[in-house]
């Protein structure tokens, strides 16, 4: 389970002082902006929650917080075990959180076997252990072709299964997922989408951002969304529908920002 | 720390490292194959050179009314050949050409012109093109022949003039060499030229390309978020990769070294050459200085790795990375290139830089000098160098930073300036790195001024001291009035700096005849500085020792060193013990060490109470000029008779040490803000 807590977090954007008045040379100076302005929600286990968004509205902020990647500058992000006990570290937290985004990028020069073992070293698993773990996500993720080609030689498919069973082999109880879909077939994302169906129905808690609103409609048990680093709805796909009188999430999508954008020029 | 992870991840680094084919063509290929073969190329290119120069024909004409004449010249030629081993092609110049023409087309390289006078030896007109590289060559043959001509003639006359001629010329004593120097000092004076320019670069060439690999490269490849994805600690990730870099830095070493041994080998047993110079020859002398080479290479590596990866782990991209290392690689293969030029030696100044220390040491190796006290203090230095690298490292190391750019907080200059926020106060990174600028340059600059203009290059010195702080802290945007202690002294404190001169005065000369009756030697070193002051004249000497340094060294030490330490969470005695102490170790002399940290732990007394750097740039100047005014005006120290001892009697001791401590008492009390004669309320501060 995860538990935000009105995180936010700044950084210093580049502005060019003089591009308005267009004179003299190019003038940079930095501006604090907030890419998350205080956000709280929470994922149980056993729960998917969507995290949806307009392109640059801080859902890869977002995302890199909860997966103890970022710090934030004011409020918490607690991780519970499946236990129910808290994470205080950032070294345990991350322990427990499986995270995955397209900057997540694989070792291009090791195979995908060469690379778990590396990793299960790392969280200190022991050599049997890995070696069944290994064998285990090979089955469910089909990667049993390509599991000792190098990483470069990978088709796109091929390298976000090798990228998934990367978050897999720690057995983690949160899965944190940034468009994980973004770039694929029906079939390998189809395979994604119903991994992520199993492991919530296992009782794993998953978090995942996406731009497909069928996809989310049919797939989340709530959505929270983001625009421009604040949160806009949070609440079943139902729910948010209802609210705003639409028959599906793309439209409920639409007029939620298009009344924040609208808001925004008053 | 766990070292499961570090290990983990160390053998993935030189697992990823060893499979980057470009790496290894690099690091292997380069210096097993392309070494060797540049050498031999050079060898063979020389000495067919040489070659070739001996046995080159020169086509030189003769210029005649005679037929004798031509012959004669033609004789003198020819007897070059045994002579000298000059082949020349002799021939008639033909009528109808010019001379400049025929040597501009080469089908000449020299014209002989030759005038018979009657009764007489015959002139020479030598027409040639020097600025040809044949012509030239063929210009200095042709007057060596007429030289060996002229000296035969001389030679003759005498011969008529003077009876005992012979016994007269003979040698009147023989001269016999006897050389000390063993083969295995010839050689390896020889090695020890070579040596260190290829250790320094091969160090580079290992540790360059893959800290760029290890920091820029893996945040551009984007393996770096996944790699922080992982339950590891910022320390673990930079141990690793610090390690890994180090790794192939004394890899890369190996390489280079095994290399330049077999390209020997191969040269001593194929050239007989070298056979001859080098016989009974014995390699196992060389054995201890490979040892405390390869030694002093391990700490070199570590020292080099964490000064790539610290620029490494600032830049934005690999370009950048690239763009801002070419500096720091200029800067470490000058410090190696310095072992080349004759005079440079290992003293126990030079042995604290770093860089160069470690290239004179490795030349000192090879020449079989084993120094222990040169030896300790090389490796002393450069531990310590090593150790500020690793700091700064782990200062700037930050995973978020570095992922998500934030820039450098450690350092600001890589800032632009731009973007810096008003009155900063200056971090420690920006302390370590505007001293070891100030350092780097007045060494390196600074030194070479000093050496080649004395006293104007001693200015030239104190004015970098000046501009380096006081530019870095303009460019940072930093608080001036708050770091700088820009305040306007109180009369009191002013009166006391002059009262604290005068008992410091006293106490050092007291201090300086305790350690040099402790350790006599000692006081040498310090008489050479006394010369450059003196070379001056007295006006330039009080303004280049006296003002200059009130002002450039106090801006430095009182300015922005205290300055910034003051403004951090670090207890105020500390911050001026450390002032105090790298004020001393900045005059890079023991004996001035000693007393300047006393006089530097007045000064930082000074600056806390008064606040104002006025008042210890008078204190510094009062200092600095009187010893000026003494140098040139002995009369007065036997005026005076305290000034003119060295040694003091035991009751001397007891009352000078009384005065002095009564003075600075009385200093005291008038300067001190809180329990001074004019001490402030608590209302008025």
């Amino acid at each position: 389970m995860i538990r935000v807590c009105n995180i936010s977090k700044t950084f210093l954007r580049n502005i060019d002082k003089n591009a308005s008045e267009k004179k003299g040379f190019a003038r940079k100076t930095k501006e604090e902006f907030y890419a998350v302005n205080n956000v709280s929600f929470e994922a149980k286990n056993g729960e998917i929650l969507g995290i949806l968004g307009p392109n640059g509205a801080g859902k890869t902020t977002l995302l890199r917080m909860l997966a103890s990647l970022m710090t934030p500058n004011e409020g918490s992000v607690e991780i519970y075990d499946s236990n129910g006990t808290i994470m205080e570290k950032a070294v345990d937290k991350k322990k427990h959180i499986g995270y995955l985004s397209g900057n997540t990028k694989l070792y291009n020069r090791f195979s995908t076997r060469e690379m778990l073992r590396i990793l299960a070293d790392v969280y200190g698993i022991s050599d049997e252990d890995a070696e069944k773990r290994i064998g285990f996500i090979e089955d469910v993720l089909e990667m049993h072709s390509f599991m000792d080609n190098r990483i470069e030689k990978l088709s796109t498919g091929q390298t976000q299964r090798a990228n998934i069973a990367r978050c897999l082999i720690h057995t983690p109880d949160i899965y944190i997922f940034d468009e994980p879909t973004l770039g694929l077939d029906v079939i390998s994302s189809d395979a994604i989408v119903n991994f992520m169906k199993k492991e919530k129905e296992s009782g794993k808690t998953v978090l995942y951002s996406t731009h497909y609103m069928e996809e989310a409609q049919y797939l989340c048990d709530n959505i929270f969304m983001i625009y421009k680093g604040k949160q806009i709805a949070y609440g079943t796909p139902e729910e948010l529908m209802e609210s705003t009188g639409t028959a599906n999430l793309r439209d409920t999508f639409k007029k939620l920002i298009g009344m924040e954008a609208g808001s925004d020029e008053l | 720390m766990n070292f499961r992870i570090i290990r983990t991840l160390l053998k993935k680094e030189i697992t990823d490292i060893f499979r980057d084919t470009k790496t290894i063509i690099i690091m292997i290929v380069v210096p097993l194959v392309l070494y060797p073969l540049l050498f031999l190329g050079t060898m063979l290119l020389t000495s067919n050179i040489i070659k070739e120069s001996t046995v080159k024909t020169y086509n030189v004409a003769i210029v005649s009314s005679t037929e004798e004449d031509y012959a004669f010249v033609e004789s003198l030629l020819k007897e070059a050949l045994d002579t000298h081993q000059y082949h020349f092609d002799i021939s008639k110049f033909p009528t109808d050409e010019d001379y400049e023409k025929s040597l501009r087309n080469e089908k000449y390289q020299g014209i002989i012109s030759i005038k018979t006078l009657e009764d007489d030896y015959p002139d020479f007109e030598v027409y040639t093109l020097t600025s040809s590289n044949k012509s030239s060559t063929c210009k200095g043959m042709i007057d060596q022949v007429l030289k060996d001509y002229k000296e035969k003639i001389i030679d003759e006359k005498l011969k008529d003039a003077i009876a005992d001629y012979d016994a007269l010329t003979a040698d009147p004593f023989e001269i016999d060499h006897k050389d000390y120097s063993s083969k295995e000092e010839t050689t390896g004076m020889l090695i020890g030229y070579i040596m260190p320019f290829m250790m320094i670069i091969s160090v580079l060439m290992g540790a360059f390309t893959v800290a760029i690999d290890v920091s820029v490269g893996e945040k551009e490849r984007g393996t770096l978020e996944t790699l922080i994805t992982l339950p590891i600690r910022n320390s673990e990730m930079m141990i690793s990769k610090f390690l890994a870099v180090s790794i192939f830095a004394l890899f890369s070493v190996t390489i280079n070294l095994l290399s330049f041994t077999l390209m020997g080998i191969y040269i001593y047993n194929s050239m007989s050459l070298a056979k001859t110079l080098m016989g009974g020859f014995k390699f196992t002398q060389f054995i201890p200085s490979i040892i405390l080479m390869a030694a002093v290479m391990i700490l070199f590596s570590f020292f080099v790795s964490a000064l790539c990866l610290c620029v490494d782990f600032t830049a934005k991209s690999v370009k950048e990375a690239n763009n801002m290392t070419t500096p720091l690689m200029l800067i470490l293969m000058t410090g190696a290139g310095v072992t080349v030029i004759p005079g440079v030696k290992l003293t126990s100044l030079k042995a604290l830089i770093p860089i160069l220390n470690v290239s004179l040491l490795i030349k000192d190796l090879f020449m079989l000098k084993f120094d222990p006290y040169m030896i300790a203090i090389v490796f002393f230095s450069t531990l310590i160098h090593t150790m500020i690298a690793i700091f700064v490292m782990t200062k700037i190391f930050s995973s978020e930073d570095i992922l998500f750019g934030e820039g450098v907080k450690g350092v600001r200059i890589f800032e632009k300036r731009a973007n810096m926020k008003e009155k900063q106060i200056p971090e420690i990174g920006d302390i370590i790195f505007v001293f070891a600028l100030m350092f780097l340059i007045s060494t390196f600059a600074g030194g070479y001024v000093i050496l080649r203009f004395g006293f104007a290059g001693y200015a030239v010195s104190q004015l970098i001291i000046f501009a380096v702080p006081v530019l870095y802290a303009w460019y940072m945007k930093t608080d001036f009035i708050n770091v700088f202690s820009i305040k306007k002294p109180r009369i009191n404190e002013l009166v006391g700096a002059v009262l604290f001169f005068a008992g410091t005065y006293i106490l050092v000369t007291l201090l300086v005849s305790w350690v040099s009756a402790l350790l006599p030697s000692i006081l040498e070193s310090n008489e050479q500085l006394s010369g450059i002051v003196s070379s001056g004249g007295f006006v330039a000497s009080l303004f280049v020792i006296g003002i200059m340094p009130a002002f450039a060294e106090e801006a430095a030490f009182r300015g922005f060193l205290y300055g910034t330490l003051k403004n951090k969470k670090i207890p105020i005695l500390v911050t001026m013990i450390i002032t105090a102490l790298v004020f001393a170790a900045y005059h890079m002399n023991l004996l001035q060490f000693i007393y300047v940290s006393v006089m530097g732990m007045i000064m930082s007394y000074m600056i806390y109470n008064s606040k104002s750097i006025f008042v210890t740039c008078l204190f510094h100047l009062l200092n600095n000029s009187f010893s000026v005014i003494l140098q040139f005006n002995p009369q007065i120290i036997n005026k005076i008779q305290f000034l003119g001892k060295s040694e003091f009697s035991l009751s001397d001791n007891f009352l000078y040490l009384g005065i002095s401590i009564a003075i600075l008492t009385l200093a005291f009390f008038i300067s001190d803000r809180k329990v001074g004669f004019f001490k402030i309320k608590k209302s008025e501060n």
